[in-house]
């Protein structure tokens, strides 16, 4: 329908501001949103607190808890450990020794220490097995020696005691040393220990996080899903169940903008969770003084990547909440639906309370698994881009495929009038297409992504030699990027010729143009990327770049085009043009579809092997920019693949004969801008070849994407 | 499935048009056809010279669509609500605010304006629901069982509303199978059986036509010869 097409922006705002009023008007919403937060949080911290603290480490200014068996032994022992903590030189005093413990009152002054007098001497073992106090200190009854005899009861399993233990043997044999020293001195002999200890401390580099922040993540990913699911329910199969759809299927306001709306609120509501869930968390662990303990050095630190994990994932799980929601008929029927969905999304989120669990290419695609494990990572202080980026990334692609799914089924006949199978519709059209539906393409989009980085991987791993990786990696390139477009081709009811923009009729124009830009682009590129890059990440990628090239400096140069050169050109033009822009054209304009699937293209080029270059995003957006306007002006994907095929093959013939060329004096020195003998002709070049391609028309009326629309 | 095959008819501005028939007539599923809620899989309907097939949206902002099982928002005042309506019609701000009054004194809920809409009685809804629909002035209204479930007080407003959208010339049509009450309102008539549109008049016309006296007995007739040539 024509009327579905058209997204209006700030009617979309004002439809969004509306659901919200409605939403946070409701005392139920509010009850979720802040009061559980707000209660639950403080409560969980001081349990936290006073239950967990004795398993944790580095505690900060806790003094130690002793106990010990009389009041007499107990003015011996703090008389003793006073004037050993005297005597203990200020770099031995202890590595857990904090300076702000000389802050804090302690019972024993200047120590940290809290001594107390058992009740019941018999006592000590199990005071101190039950984490009542960190060791025991017993003194034994010897009168026959003017020396104190202390036993000293302690733990192994509890880092507190261990602490302890260290801290107050430390200070008890300065004694015995001092005493040793004293009196060797009066009988004149010198002390010449065989082995001298100076223990110097040093602070880490990063406090380690506790095993503990893994919850967060969970907690926060828990608390964004309880966020979403009333109002996402309420805004739609709630809305039907009021009769309130009619309202808004009768106005004449596109189901695509209603649905945006409702998006926005439901969206917003998930956030506005999460950011108190995370304010309140927060909040808590720095008043209770636990946030270096829990979430390490870091700190507070992380919070605004924490929060763009956040938004990224409260995106996408509004969106997949919508597309369920939409379906159902009733608020019980839309509940029923989300249950499995609940518990689906808590298995993953287990994951991340496995500690050693490693984030790979599979789990950096998994959704909700890769937003948990990257928040652990995050927390814990690993910070890694590449599958950080990945993962965002991963997790937009599959929102935007929910939310395209949300919006076939949002308020179609079938859902608003009782008859069932609405999602089918997606899927098996009536008719023939001649361009996949964009939803279809969004699908595709969404599988091709992770499918790229985990097929991706295998070659590497396989493979013996450079050659075999190079041969599988043709592979890679056919299932990933023909296999996806063309199964969803078939599953979408679209003719593949069509669907794929695939012409054997094309322009002679075209091709011209396409060898002139295949032969001059080059330079441009090199250009922009010296402008663009960061100086340091350019020498990153050209040492990634260089120990590729070392490894195929022995490859044939037959493999190296059809590996590097023809198999990329044939799948990647058909993929991000004949299959992406194809389906985007039939419903956005010429502009928008060349420019959304340019930078799609760019973004696939980020990922080189295990590193993320981002200003690589420039010169393949760029590419991706000319590549998008030769198949919109030439019709077809063909010349789109000989331009593609000719860069390529150009570059790497450049490197396989670079001793050849150096021999006749042409080279190039790394990082240096080209001559204007070189670059001048190839922007001129380029530049004839744009012209040239702006000069195409399709045979006129005869746009085989534009006669025939999606519906 | 055939709901609704081969159903044809013309309203004109100031007429009030009865589309009558049985529960399962077929009587909803044109209406939402006519307001393009479903798609139809073939034909058109055409509403003040806009087409439902090939231009929706002009065909919606052009009609009011009353419905008894259409609902109020709960949590918005009767006020926010026509606003927020009168914004989806893209009704300027203060044409949408002089629009209100008018219509507070029409169906006279000027006392229950900024009263949240989940705490209202089912014939102050009823109200705002009439006024929700006629908020962006269309020339064409749409009226599906709009007395289903109201009391006698309720069924006159409904009355009134009618003889109101006929005096400021709008086209209406109103789907019920209460037909003595569309004796009272109706200018002309459709009856729908069974799918398809077997007998269009004024009252008089069909009387004619069929040498009977009321409406109902007209349907009774219809669907009896219906029965008679099922079981030959």
């Amino acid at each position: 329908m024509k009327t579905d097409v058209s997204l209006s922006t700030s009617r979309m705002v004002r439809l969004a501001t509306k659901e919200l009023r409605e939403i946070l008007r409701d005392r139920r919403t509010i009850l979720t949103l802040v009061l559980m937060p707000v209660l639950v949080y403080p409560l969980l911290g001081v349990m936290v607190k006073r239950g967990l603290l004795s398993t944790l480490q580095s505690t900060g200014v806790i003094p130690y808890r002793i106990v010990i068996d009389s009041k007499e032994a107990a003015s011996l022992l703090e008389q003793q450990l006073l004037a050993g903590d005297a005597l203990l030189p200020e770099d031995r005093k202890s590595p857990t020794d904090n300076p702000l413990a000389e802050l804090a009152p302690q019972e024993v002054q200047g120590l940290r220490v809290e001594l107390y007098v058992a009740r019941d001497a018999t006592s000590l073992e199990a005071d101190v097995a039950d984490s009542v106090v960190d060791v025991g200190f017993r003194l034994d009854d010897d009168s026959s020696s003017t020396s104190l005899r202390w036993t000293i009861i302690r733990r192994t399993d509890s880092s507190l005691s261990v602490d302890a233990f260290d801290y107050l043997v430390k200070r008890l044999e300065a004694l015995n040393d001092e005493y040793v020293v004293k009196t060797l001195a009066a009988r004149e002999i010198t002390l010449q220990r065989p082995a001298e200890i100076t223990e110097r401390v040093v602070d880490g580099s990063g406090r380690r996080a506790s095993p503990l922040v893994t919850f967060i993540p969970l907690v926060l990913v828990l608390m964004t899903m309880t966020g979403a699911v009333y109002p996402a329910i309420d805004l739609t199969a709630g809305e039907r169940e009021r009769g309130t759809m009619e309202i808004l299927m009768a106005a004449p306001v596109s189901r695509i903008t209603l649905l945006a709306g409702k998006f926005v609120a439901v969206l917003t509501v998930a956030l506005l969770t999460a950011s108190i869930n995370m304010l309140s968390m927060f909040a808590t662990l720095f008043t209770l003084g636990l946030d270096a303990t829990i979430v390490g050095s870091s700190g507070l630190r992380i919070i605004p990547l924490v929060m763009l994990m956040m938004i990224v994932f409260a995106g996408f799980f509004s969106a997949v909440l919508l597309s369920i929601t939409s379906v159902a008929r009733s608020f019980k029927e839309a509940q029923a639906w989300l249950i499995p969905l609940m518990l689906i999304s808590l298995t993953p989120g287990m994951f991340s309370l496995m500690p050693d669990l490693q984030i790979g290419p599979v789990l950096a695609v998994t959704p909700l698994v890769n937003i948990v494990l990257t928040g652990r990572d995050l927390l814990q202080g690993h910070f890694n881009l590449l599958v950080f980026t990945i993962a965002m990334l991963s997790t937009t692609f599959y929102g935007v495929v929910a939310l395209a799914v949300a919006a076939r089924v949002f308020g179609s006949d079938s859902v608003l009038y009782g008859s069932s199978g609405s999602w089918n519709d997606l899927l098996r059209p009536s008719a023939q297409r001649s361009a996949a539906p964009v939803s279809a393409a969004l699908f595709a989009l969404a599988l091709v992504f992770p499918l790229f980085i985990v097929v991706g991987s295998i070659p590497a791993r396989l493979a013996e030699n450079v050659n075999q990786t190079l041969l599988m990696n043709i592979g890679v390139f056919l299932i990933v990027f023909v296999g996806v477009p063309f199964l969803v081709l078939h599953v979408s009811g679209t003719r593949v010729r069509s669907g794929l923009s695939w012409g054997w009729t094309v322009p002679a124009r075209s091709l011209l143009a396409a060898l002139l830009a295949g032969i001059s682009m080059w330079a441009v590129l090199y250009e922009i990327n010296l402008t663009a890059g960061v100086a340091a990440e350019a020498e990153n990628l050209r040492r990634v770049l260089e120990s590729l090239l070392d490894n195929l400096a022995v490859t044939p140069l037959s493999i190296k085009l059809a590996a590097l050169a023809f198999a990329p050109a044939i799948c990647e033009e058909l993929f991000f043009r004949g299959f992406l822009q194809t389906s985007l054209r039939s419903r956005y304009s010429a502009k928008l579809s060349i420019v959304m699937s340019a930078v799609v293209f760019g973004l696939f080029h980020i990922v080189v092997r295990d590193h993320l270059f981002i200003e690589r995003m420039i010169p393949s957006t760029i590419m991706g920019l000319l590549l998008g306007l030769m198949l919109e002006k030439s019709g077809s994907v063909l010349p789109g693949m000989l331009l593609h095929a000719v860069h390529n093959g150009l570059l790497i013939a450049v490197v396989h004969f670079q001793g050849y060329l150096e021999q006749l004096g042409i080279g190039m020195k790394e990082e240096t801008h080209l001559p204007m003998t070189w670059l001048a002709p190839c922007i001129l070049l380029a530049l004839t070849a744009v012209g040239l391609m702006m000069s195409m028309h399709r045979e006129g009326g005869t746009d085989p994407l534009l006669a025939s629309p999606e519906r | 499935m055939l709901a609704v095959d081969a159903v044809s008819f013309t309203v004109h501005s100031g007429e009030v048009f009865g589309l009558l028939g049985p529960n399962g007539a077929g009587k909803t599923t044109t209406l939402r056809m006519m307001l393009g809620l479903l798609q139809p899989t073939g034909g058109d309907a055409s509403i003040d010279g806009c087409s439902v097939a090939t231009d929706p949206d002009r065909v919606k902002s052009r009609v009011g669509f009353v419905s008894t099982s259409v609902g109020v928002y709960q949590w918005l005042t009767s006020r926010e609500m026509l606003s927020f309506v009168g914004d989806l019609y893209d009704v300027p701000l203060d044409r949408c605010a002089q629009r209100i009054e008018q219509l507070a004194d029409l169906l006279d809920f000027r006392s229950f304006l900024d009263r949240r809409c989940g705490v209202l009685s089912t014939g102050q809804k009823q109200r705002i629901n009439l006024a929700r629909a006629l908020i962006h002035d269309p020339p064409v209204m749409l009226l599906d069982e709009p007395t289903r479930g109201l009391d006698i007080v309720g069924s006159q407003v409904i009355f009134e509303f009618i003889q109101h959208l006929r005096s400021e010339g709008k086209a209406v049509v109103i789907c019920t199978h209460r037909l003595d009450e569309a004796e009272r309102f109706g200018d002309r008539f459709g009856l729908l059986h069974c799918g398809s549109m077997r007998l269009t008049g004024t009252l008089s016309e069909l009387r004619e036509e069929t040498g009977l006296g009321s409406l109902t007995e007209i349907f009774i007739d219809l669907m009896r010869s219906d029965t008679a040539a099922a079981t030959p």
